[in-house]
């Protein structure tokens, strides 16, 4: 009899819990409502109504356990756990469980379609119509008009994510490598960077490190053709075009210049086995000159033992004119879970971490928020540069759905942009891309 | 209550018991997700939202008219070659241990043993014996001379597939060894010794007498490589990525890439059912010229 009882139970905080995932797709209060009921489980159920959601909201209302997924596993049981315990320190009888895993983005994609994400996480990119289906709005943060990349999570007027750090991509140098080959200053203009590159490999160094075998390290190589282009938009662009991929266009200019460097031999002896791994050892050790990646790495330079004074960060010269441009990329977002429990305690720890936290010194990352400017030297030096910085953009679901569709592997292609024959590896881009729009239908 | 029912019948109701566990755990574990698989390859599906839209045959349309994928499968085919002769290994180290050498416990033990090793410390492993600059295969060559040989190994589209093809002899080569051991020791010492005092030299009791015996054992071996080189998906996984270029992709890393990379998931289960019936159309062909030859 008792089991009987049980089993209903189970089964009604069930039909529960689907019947929030279905309505959820409205307006966020229906969620709360229809979670109401299965929120006895332990929560306190005032918590669970929705109405003074605020990071501000008075602190003895924050009560409970809220479990936290985070992507950064290396940090888990030393900085992440110093935040977390600040946290609860502020806010007595709260707990937050941080939960590392290693295979991010498998996981939580598996969990989604569970439906059972934890209440505090790094976003997974959804559709921009599904991001209300998973994620809870986090205008009442009050952080919308003060943090970068509003519009990237966001629907409807709703944000659903906020990035959880500001990357800046730029040459990232060693001084004392550039010194050995005599080299005073960085390139500034597109004629300066393939003449120094000239100097170094003279001097025995390798000019440009791209990590080319792990592929994910190239990404950042569509920037210079972002910078030609004069906007952000290229990639979402290319949906009113049949033949997106041109050598004289924005694409072919921009990768252009990898494949100029490659074919005069400025990066690495091998390139299909060089790794990222070894790639941070080389830069710090001197072996390799520079590198076009995001201001983070600087963090995996100091690591792997060179001094802060002798990492150079400046803006990637992408013609000849001398004026440069900076892009900004978003990294995870913060995000809450639609179905959370607890969503004011959620959304008061994401405020915590991103205002309070200190993560941001800590690891030499660049803050979310506007007003927070960056202190660290390479970064005042890549802005003394007075870059135009543009800031990069989500990829619309239509331009999604097509590259899904042919398949597109962005690091791959420029991969073989950069070996091969570019007109040949275009042609047969454009040709995908042609078919895929087609059966899309778009 | 028993005492009420008949020997049989409490036989069956014990049968019935005891068979429901393992059963229902089969059905949990393997029979619905392998039907959710062939469900899901008629779906058009990204793997996480609630809703999954009907497409027929589609995907299975678009995985035969796709080449990159068919071009994958030629990937497969190199390991099939390493794969031959890993068997062909196998059976000569087989019949050399079976003799009586010295110390051939320590031989078996030797050959057998990468084949006990976990495949990702082996792909790690073969990543430093293969590195272009770092590695000790193109340090031994720069060594002895034959610089002109020290190539990138993972580098070349040309090289790569026979690298790993290489890796998963050197590994499976053991297994197979054992399994023809194992069966050369069933074949009884009598016919051996009845054909020696025939006067069969050693090569031809070998291959008259003792082969022969060990055929259904040499199909088993077989099916296992088919599958194996079919299915192989850990060392192009971990050492490659399917790179240079895709150059060593296989089946399996691309349907892995439909899947979770392009959120594709209706048409990476085509694939997979497509892989499960390329699997069983090959084997029942092996069965087929098998039992021919056997005849």
């Amino acid at each position: 009899m008792n089991k009987n009882v049980a089993l209903s139970l189970v089964m009604t905080l069930g039909v529960g819990l689907l019947a929030g995932c279905g309505s959820s797709n409205g307006n966020d209060s229906n969620t709360n409502a229809a979670n109401a009921p299965s929120a006895d489980a332990g929560n306190a159920g005032t918590n669970a109504n929705g109405a003074n959601a605020g990071g501000e909201a008075d602190s003895s209302a924050l009560k409970g356990t809220i479990t936290w997924a985070t992507h950064r596993t290396e940090l888990v049981d030393t900085d992440l756990k110093k935040y977390v315990d600040a946290f609860e320190a502020k806010y007595p009888g709260t707990e937050v469980k941080i939960e590392g895993l290693k295979d991010y983005e498998q996981t939580i994609r598996v969990r989604m379609a569970a439906n059972e994400l934890p209440d505090v996480l790094s976003l997974v990119e959804t559709t921009k119509a599904d991001l209300p289906k998973f994620y809870e709005p986090l205008d009442d943060l009050g952080l919308d008009d003060n943090i970068y990349f509003k519009d990237y999570n966001s629907y409807d007027g709703k944000l659903y994510g906020i990035t959880q750090q500001v990357a800046i991509n730029g040459l990232l140098y060693n001084k004392k490598a550039f010194e050995k080959a005599g080299i005073t200053a960085p390139p500034k203009t597109l004629d300066e960077l393939y003449a120094d590159a000239d100097k170094l490999k003279t001097a025995g160094i390798v000019p440009m490190a791209t990590a080319f075998k792990d592929g994910w390290t190239l990404q950042y190589w569509t920037d210079p053709a972002e910078f030609i282009y004069g906007s952000t938009k290229l990639r979402n662009d290319k949906i009113n075009s049949d033949t997106p991929f041109t050598v004289d266009g924005p694409y072919g200019q921009g990768l252009g210049i990898l494949k100029k460097l490659f074919d005069s031999g400025d990066l690495e002896k091998d390139v299909y086995s060089a790794t990222w791994d070894q790639t941070q050892k080389d830069l710090a050790s001197g072996k390799t000159g520079m590198m076009y990646i995001g201001n983070w790495a600087i963090s995996n330079l100091l690591s792997n033992g060179l001094a802060l004074e002798d990492i150079g960060f400046a803006p990637m010269p992408y013609d000849n004119s001398g004026t440069v441009k900076g892009m900004m990329r978003n990294d995870w977002a913060y995000a809450v879970s639609s179905t959370s429990k607890n969503k004011p305690l959620a959304k008061a720890f994401i405020k915590f971490m991103i205002e309070e936290s200190g993560d941001y010194k800590d690891h030499m990352i660049i803050s979310p928020l506007k007003d927070q400017q960056a202190t660290l030297t390479p970064i005042t030096d890549f802005m003394a540069f007075k870059p135009e910085m543009l800031e990069a953009q989500a990829v619309s679901e239509d331009v999604t759905a097509i590259e899904n569709k042919m398949q597109f592997d962005p690091f791959k292609f420029i991969q073989e942009v950069t070996v091969n024959k570019m007109q040949e590896v275009f042609d047969g881009y454009n040709k995908k891309w042609q078919a895929a729009k087609a059966a899309v239908g778009k | 209550m028993v005492n009420g029912m008949s020997y049989a019948l409490q036989k069956r109701i014990l049968i019935i018991l005891f068979l429901l566990v393992p059963i229902a755990l089969l059905a949990v574990f393997a029979l619905y997700p392998a039907l959710y698989l062939v469900y899901l390859s008629f779906m058009s599906w990204d793997g996480y939202s609630p809703d999954k839209t009907w497409a027929g045959i589609g995907n299975y349309k678009e995985v035969f008219a796709n080449k990159e994928i068919w071009g994958a499968f030629l990937h497969n085919l190199v390991y099939l070659g390493w794969g031959l002769l890993q068997n062909a290994l196998g059976l000569f180290f087989a019949i050399m241990l079976n003799s009586k050498v010295k110390g051939r416990n320590a031989y078996r033990v030797l050959l057998f043993m990468p084949y006990i090793m976990n495949g990702v410390a082996v792909a790690y492993m073969f990543n430093y014996v293969f590195n272009s600059e770092y590695g000790s295969f193109n340090t031994l060559l720069h060594g002895i001379g034959l610089d002109s040989l020290a190539i990138s190994w993972f580098g070349s589209p040309k090289a790569v597939n026979h690298v790993l093809g290489f890796i998963t002899l050197w590994k499976f080569m053991g297994l197979n060894m054992v399994i023809y051991l194992a069966a050369l020791q069933s074949v009884p010492s009598e016919i051996i010794e009845a054909a020696r005092m025939d006067g069969a030299s050693r090569l031809q009791t070998t291959l008259r007498v003792v082969l022969p015996n060990i055929t259904k054992v040499i199909e088993l071996n077989l099916f296992l490589t088919i599958i194996g080189t079919l299915e192989i998906f850990d060392l192009p996984f971990i050492l490659t990525g399917g790179g240079p270029l895709g150059a060593s992709d296989t089946f399996l890393t691309k349907t892995i890439d439909t899947a979770f990379k392009f959120n594709n998931f209706g048409m990476a289960s085509a694939m997979s059912v497509t892989l499960i019936t390329a699997v069983i159309v090959v084997l029942g062909l092996q069965r087929l010229a098998t039992r021919r030859w056997s005849d």
